[in-house]
């Protein structure tokens, strides 16, 4: 047997190959599902005087950041299934290759693949928007700069953290997930309260939706950020992603059968 | 090329399974791990695969930790697993997607392999049933020509003529660099293959010998009394006795390998006194 090298960009490719290719059926049902939803907004949009298509770039936005949260909460596929585990724990890549591999797809892979995908559907918008007398316009994407660079932490931790559910949770990583964020977030909420508001003020305050926005259930409340000043906000949102994908690499090193 | 020294494990912490199990298994054999339902056989060949972390205890391939998971000692075995599901794919690109990972694959002795199964290639493999999905596995683990291959249950599924067909592959792709381990509990079908008999019973080694000392020390005859003639162990058949007797004669028979199974399960001393 020739000598085999311990880190290979030729194996994460091929790990990124088998990965696409074994999912190929569930990406197809993702773009006609995504192809689905636009059509149908164009549909209702068609009805009420094509104001719903009149802000491409929205659609873009809510369709990266949905989508990519189902993409990271439903990685690691092999793992929902203990004969799909045991051929992938035994193939012969390193943990990190794997890690490695899984990052690069529902990151790059998807960002790429689903921004293909939206400007296809969108130059298809256009051309039927055209016969409708709707105005759709091709988005574009840097349309909200300085609004995408404060989002990109954002994006990156959500990532981070469905991709550690990902690679905990066995069945329904995604909801899973999910549930535990809003636990997480309630706990917080409810100890930073306690923390810089009266007691009194926890138990009668309403939550933001509802009117009140001195106690904060966004995402930079939810961690505690708020402890931290501002010029540190960032640092502080690159060790919670970079902790999550930690968590996540040693959460497969230690996986079994 | 594989040593296990005092392996402790258990699925619960107080209840264990394995206390301080010993085995150790040489290039160039194929070793038949026998045992009855839930003796521990797969939990066993788990760990020697790197797939369950010992609670104590040292697993060694070629002299490296499996439970490490390194590329090299992924890439030194394959294992084909009783339980295993297979993608939406057809055979063609499942051999596409996974034989890179394993550089001694060989892609002409898979598709031969696959046709002596009869195996229909253009086909998708969730199309296929259960034993024709084990013919492809087996067939690709072999063509892998990893040094180890384990087989957890391999027959299971398998009709009579493939089974004869694994045994034939199997004892063909052998060679003084391969270790070969089959885990079953269907003793008849590692018959005539296996060169080494491995007994796992409720979590202990309790038999480990090459089968030519076996037939050195026993013989396997047909008797009328079982009470005469050096009789060790006997079981009743339609015709008289199937009978394993001390080989006083130095007289060379062929092993009956569910009858010595059965008479090391049923702690038959008298057997196991033989080797020691």
């Amino acid at each position: 047997m020739e000598n085999i090298k311990t880190f290979s960009f030729k194996r994460i490719f091929l790990l990124m190959q088998k990965t696409v290719y074994e999912n190929a059926k569930s990406i197809l049902t993702g773009i006609i599902t995504l192809f689905g939803i636009y059509s149908f907004i164009l549909f209702i949009s068609a009805l009420n005087d094509g104001d719903a298509w009149a802000n491409t770039e929205v659609f873009y936005y809510s369709g990266l950041i949905i989508g990519a949260i189902y993409v990271a909460g439903t990685a690691f596929t092999d793992f929902r299934s203990k004969g799909k585990t045991f051929s992938y724990l035994t193939l012969p890549a390193s943990v990190l290759e794997k890690f490695i591999a899984e990052f690069l797809l529902i990151n790059i892979g998807f960002f790429i693949g689903y921004t293909i995908v939206f400007y296809l559907f969108n130059t298809l918008m256009i051309i039927i928007g055209n016969f409708l007398m709707i105005d759709v316009h091709l988005a574009n994407i840097f349309y909200y700069k300085s609004e995408i660079i404060k989002g990109i932490p954002v994006f990156f931790i959500n990532q981070a953290i469905f991709l550690a559910g990902a690679a905990t949770f066995r069945k329904a990583p995604l909801f899973k997930t999910i549930s535990a964020m809003f636990i997480y977030g309630i706990f917080m909420t409810i100890i930073l309260s306690l923390l810089f508001y009266s007691a009194k003020d926890v138990f009668t305050a309403l939550p933001p939706y509802l009117g009140n926005h001195d106690i904060k259930f966004g995402i930079s409340g939810t961690f505690g950020s708020e402890l931290i000043p501002d010029k540190f906000q960032y640092l502080f949102y690159i060790i919670l992603t970079v902790s999550f994908w930690a968590y996540t690499y040693f959460k497969l090193k230690e996986k079994e059968v | 090329m594989i040593t296990i020294n005092n392996l402790n494990f258990g699925y619960q912490k107080k209840n264990k399974l394995f206390s301080d199990l010993n085995l150790s298994a040489k290039p160039g054999r194929i070793y038949g791990l026998l045992g009855k339902n839930g003796s521990g056989k797969t939990t066993l060949l788990k760990h020697v695969a790197g797939l369950l972390q010992p609670q104590s205890g040292e697993i060694l391939l070629n002299g490296k930790i499996p439970q490490k998971r390194t590329t090299d000692v992924l890439a030194s075995y394959y294992m084909i697993p009783e339980e295993f599901e297979t993608p939406s794919l057809n055979v063609k690109t499942f051999v596409k997607i996974n034989a890179p990972f394993y550089p001694d694959f060989n892609e002409n002795q898979f598709y031969k392999y696959l046709d002596e199964f009869k195996i229909n290639t253009k086909q998708k493999l969730s199309k296929m049933s259960y034993g024709q999905k084990k013919k492809v596995l087996i067939s690709f683990g072999i063509a892998t020509n990893t040094p180890l291959l384990i087989a957890d249950e391999p027959t299971n599924g398998l009709d009579i003529p493939s089974k004869s067909t694994f045994r034939k592959i199997t004892a063909s792709s052998l060679d003084e660099n391969k270790t070969i381990i089959i885990s079953t509990h269907q003793v008849k079908d590692i018959e005539g293959i296996i060169d080494t008999l491995i007994v796992l019973d409720n979590g202990k080694i309790i038999f480990n010998r090459s089968l030519e000392e076996v037939s050195e020390k026993l013989c396997f005859k047909t008797v009328n009394n079982p009470e005469k003639n050096n009789v060790l162990y006997a079981e009743r058949n339609l015709t008289g006795y199937d009978a394993i007797l001390k080989n006083t004669e130095k007289e060379y028979t062929r092993i009956n390998l569910e009858l010595l199974f059965n008479s090391v399960i049923e702690s038959n001393s008298k057997i196991i006194n033989e080797f020691n």
